[in-house]
């Protein structure tokens, strides 16, 4: 059993309209826009990245907006919802900034004994907020939330899964613990995480698969110290017969990447060099910065590009 | 509104098996491998499409300016259209798991529906030709893909086969490639390589 992972890192997903995405995740949630840069692949989409004051891991929502992409279908192989921690007793003031804000899918629901709040992002992704006492992590508050009610990052994923069995063990193996399971769920908990330490996982065996677009999670990346400590986690995975990439320089942290035997693709990301390594704290996320092989294309990406609200 | 329809055949499975998508060659239709798909995985849904251009009155996925040389916007358009209907077909038959198997022009398009989206838990890949380096896809990571090909090949050559399966292994899929020593026709060992394949 592995060590080195600390909970989650970030959770990247895809979306359609940039302003609309980057509207709803600083001037609604409350986030901070902690980077503005492109897809690697395809360097005429953004890769927008919201989280705490420096992007702290465990904070870190990502989206690839790329213009008129059809939405996607939900179903298993796939990362369902994306939960939000907040403080004991703030659902009610979000429960109505986002009725005023007219935001779709609210429903309260309790999940193993917690309260939670879900909605749907703006491309009808599966977000939710869940009462957390205590949490330590100081929030973003400049973005419109008081820190009685901010987010303070990622509580959980929740996996659809057909059959959690393959799923389950490998996250075993990645050191995550069973804490519970009721209603089809199993919860498993990364002892000393980040605070971004909970993976639930919801068997649906009759669900169709899911269709990727607009508005589905593309992959959730748990984070380690350091890429030391992410070799070590690479061969372990290989040894054990995943197919893992090479490490992948993505100029905020280093990623590799492997497919679970559930279907949903798993990523793991230092948590070197963060979010300032390009950039002052203070301004964080303002200028757009184009990967290094990309430098070339900046006038195209600069014209180009939609306009953001800083 | 865009097209994502094609001419095809269709053998219904269980909501819960697999799908299969089985696509022709230049030349061939939705009859070619159809049989063929619902020997290899008799539960899943078979779904054979026919090529929506037509070169000279045989029908292709895509365009070409010529012999291994593609017309790269049609490519995009044709990789996009395939991808929705994959989509589209999965999530109608409830589908457990995507699978693609494709000949030729059917491989060179199944691939490149592959490189960009991912989409196939498992694909086959009879003689395909990808004459240019695909972009980079982490997404790729543990798709399990069986290649086939034939030494001689003259439409597909060896080496072009071997950097699209270094590209595939570079991404950490799964790869397998199994060789004959011929050329653009499908040997016993390669739909031998094909059912152990699927049934692995």
């Amino acid at each position: 059993m592995l060590d080195q992972i600390k909970g989650l890192h970030h959770v990247t997903s895809m979306a359609d309209d940039a302003h609309t995405n980057n509207h709803f995740f600083t001037n609604m949630l409350g986030l901070r826009r902690v980077k503005k840069t492109v897809n690697f692949d395809s360097p005429d989409v953004y890769h927008l990245y919201y989280g705490d004051e420096i992007g702290t891991p465990g904070t870190v929502m990502t989206y690839f907006p790329f213009p008129q992409m059809p939405r996607g279908r939900a179903g298993t192989g796939e990362v369902g919802t994306t939960v939000f921690s907040v403080p004991e007793g703030s659902l009610g003031f979000w429960q109505n900034r986002l009725v005023r804000l007219a935001v779709g899918g609210l429903k309260e629901t309790e999940v193993f004994g917690e309260k939670r709040l879900n909605f749907a992002g703006p491309d009808g992704d599966g977000l939710a907020l869940v009462e957390v006492k205590d949490d330590p992590r100081k929030p973003w508050t400049e973005g419109g939330v008081s820190e009685d009610h901010a987010i303070r990052g990622f509580h959980s994923v929740a996996m659809r899964l057909r059959d959690e069995g393959g799923t389950a063990e490998l996250l075993k193996f990645m050191g995550f613990e069973e804490l519970d399971r009721k209603d089809g769920v199993t919860r498993l908990i990364m002892p000393g995480g980040n605070g971004a330490s909970l993976v639930d996982l919801e068997t649906l065996p009759n669900i169709s698969r899911a269709a990727q677009g607009a508005g589905s999670v593309h992959h959730v990346a748990f984070a380690v110290d350091n890429r030391e400590k992410q070799l070590e986690v690479r061969k372990a995975l290989m040894d054990t017969g995943y197919h893992v990439t090479p490490v992948i320089d993505r100029d905020y942290f280093w990623a590799i990447y492997f497919r679970t035997p559930g279907g949903v693709l798993f990523e793991i990301a230092t948590n070197e060099p963060g979010f300032d390594r390009d950039e002052d704290v203070a301004h964080l996320g303002e200028a757009l910065k184009v990967p290094q092989q990309h430098r070339h294309l900046r006038p195209i990406l600069e014209s180009n590009l939609q306009k953001l609200e800083t | 509104m865009a097209d994502h329809g094609y001419v095809h055949k269709l053998k219904a499975g269980k909501p819960g098996n697999p799908i299969l998508f089985v696509l022709h060659g230049t030349g061939g239709d939705e009859n070619q491998f159809f049989g063929f798909g619902a020997e290899l995985i008799p539960e899943a849904t078979i779904v054979s499409p026919r090529g929506d251009v037509s070169e000279h009155g045989a029908a292709r996925f895509f365009r070409r300016t010529g012999e291994g040389v593609y017309d790269m916007a049609d490519l995009t358009r044709a990789t996009e259209k395939m991808a929705s209907f994959v989509k589209t077909r999965a999530a109608e038959h409830g589908a457990s798991e995507i699978i693609g198997l494709g000949y030729s022009n059917g491989a060179n398009i199944l691939a490149n529906v592959l490189i960009d989206e991912g989409i196939f838990d498992k694909t086959v890949l009879m003689h395909p030709l990808i004459p240019f380096r695909p972009k980079e896809n982490p997404g790729l990571a543990g798709r399990r893909i069986l290649i086939t090909a034939g030494e001689r090949d003259p439409i597909c050559p060896a080496p072009l086969t071997q950097s699209l399966a270094d590209y595939f292994t570079a991404q950490s899929a799964a790869v397998e490639v199994e060789w004959h020593s011929g050329g653009h026709d499908i040997r016993q060992n390669e739909i031998a390589a094909i059912e152990r394949f699927l049934m692995a």
